[in-house]
C-alpha cells in the first residue's frame, strides 16, 4: 500500500470503518512511515482540539418553558 | 414510560407526553443548534422551530428511524437553510476539495505531543472556531454531527439523506482542511 492510498483511507481508519485486512495494512504502514504517521497523529489531534472547543451546554430553563408553553397554546385540544 | 408510548400519547394530542419527549432530547438539539449556528439566540430559535415542526408532523413519524434521529434531521435541515443564507463567509467547496485531496507535507516535529497545550492561549481556539465556521454548510453539518456530536456515520447519512461514501468524503475533507489551518497557525507562531 502506497502513501497516497493511505491518505485516502486515513479518516476511515481513524473511525474504525475499514475491513480488518486493510486496517492491518495501514496499521503496519504507519509503524514504518513517518509521513503517514504524521498525518494520522495530526488528524487525531485536529479532532481532539475541535471537540475541546465545544463544551456541552445545558438548555436555559426559560427557553424550554417558552417552547413548551407555545406548543401547549398552539396545539391543546 | 417508553419513548414509543410517549410518542403514541403525543400523537393523540397529549402535550405532557410531548413535553417529556422534549426533556429527553432537548440538550442534544440545543447543543447541535449552538454548534452549527454559533450563538444561543439562534440555537434557541432552532430548538423552538424544531419542536413545533416535530409536533405538527408527529403523525408522519413512522418509527423507521429513532425519534432523536428524526429530530436531528428536522433541526439540521432548518440550520442548513439558515447557514446557506450566510454563505458569503464560507470558503468555497473547490477550496476545501483542493486542500482535502492535495498531497500533504511532513510536519511531525511541528505538532505538540500533547494537543491540550495548544489551548494555553485562546488564539488557536478562536482560529479553529473560525475555520470550522467557515466550512461550507454541507461539510460543517457532517463534521459537527460526526466528530463533535459523535453520531455514527450511518446515522449522519440518514439525517442528511446522503450516501455513506459521501459522508465519509466530507468528513475527511473537513478534517484535512482544519488540520491545514492548525498547521498554518503552528508555522506562523511556532511551538
Amino acid at each position: 500500500m502506497k502513501c497516497k492510498d493511505i491518505e485516502k483511507l486515513i479518516s476511515e481508519y481513524i473511525d474504525g470503518e475499514l475491513e480488518k485486512p486493510i486496517n492491518d495494512l495501514i496499521k503496519e504502514h504507519i509503524k514504518i512511515c513517518e509521513k503517514c504517521l504524521s498525518l494520522f497523529e495530526s488528524l487525531e489531534k485536529t479532532i481532539f482540539l475541535s471537540k475541546k472547543i465545544y463544551k456541552k451546554k445545558s438548555v436555559p430553563k426559560v427557553i424550554s418553558k417558552r417552547i413548551y408553553h407555545q406548543i401547549e397554546i398552539k396545539f391543546k385540544k | 414510560m417508553s419513548e414509543q408510548q410517549l410518542i403514541e400519547r403525543a400523537k393523540k394530542g397529549d402535550t405532557k407526553a410531548f413535553e417529556e419527549l422534549m426533556k429527553r432530547t432537548q440538550t442534544n438539539i440545543y447543543n447541535l443548534g449552538f454548534r452549527l449556528l454559533g450563538n444561543k439566540e439562534d440555537a434557541a430559535d432552532l430548538m423552538q422551530d424544531t419542536y413545533i415542526k416535530a409536533y405538527e408532523n408527529l403523525d408522519k413519524f413512522e418509527g423507521r428511524s429513532s425519534f432523536s434521529t428524526w429530530l436531528y434531521r428536522i433541526a439540521t435541515n432548518n440550520a442548513l437553510m439558515k447557514l446557506r443564507k450566510e454563505k458569503n463567509k464560507n470558503i468555497s467547496i473547490d477550496e476545501i476539495k483542493k486542500i482535502g485531496d492535495k498531497d500533504y507535507k511532513i510536519e511531525i516535529s511541528d505538532w505538540y505531543e500533547n494537543p491540550s497545550l495548544y489551548f494555553k492561549s485562546n488564539e488557536l481556539k478562536q482560529q479553529l472556531q473560525e475555520a470550522i465556521d467557515s466550512l461550507p454548510p454541507k461539510y460543517k453539518s457532517v463534521f459537527i454531527l460526526h466528530d463533535i456530536e459523535e453520531l455514527p456515520i450511518s446515522e449522519v447519512a440518514k439525517i442528511l439523506s446522503l450516501s455513506i461514501p459521501a459522508v465519509k468524503t466530507r468528513i475527511h475533507r473537513s478534517r484535512m482542511f482544519l488540520r491545514e489551518k492548525i498547521s498554518e497557525y503552528i508555522k506562523k507562531h511556532g511551538n
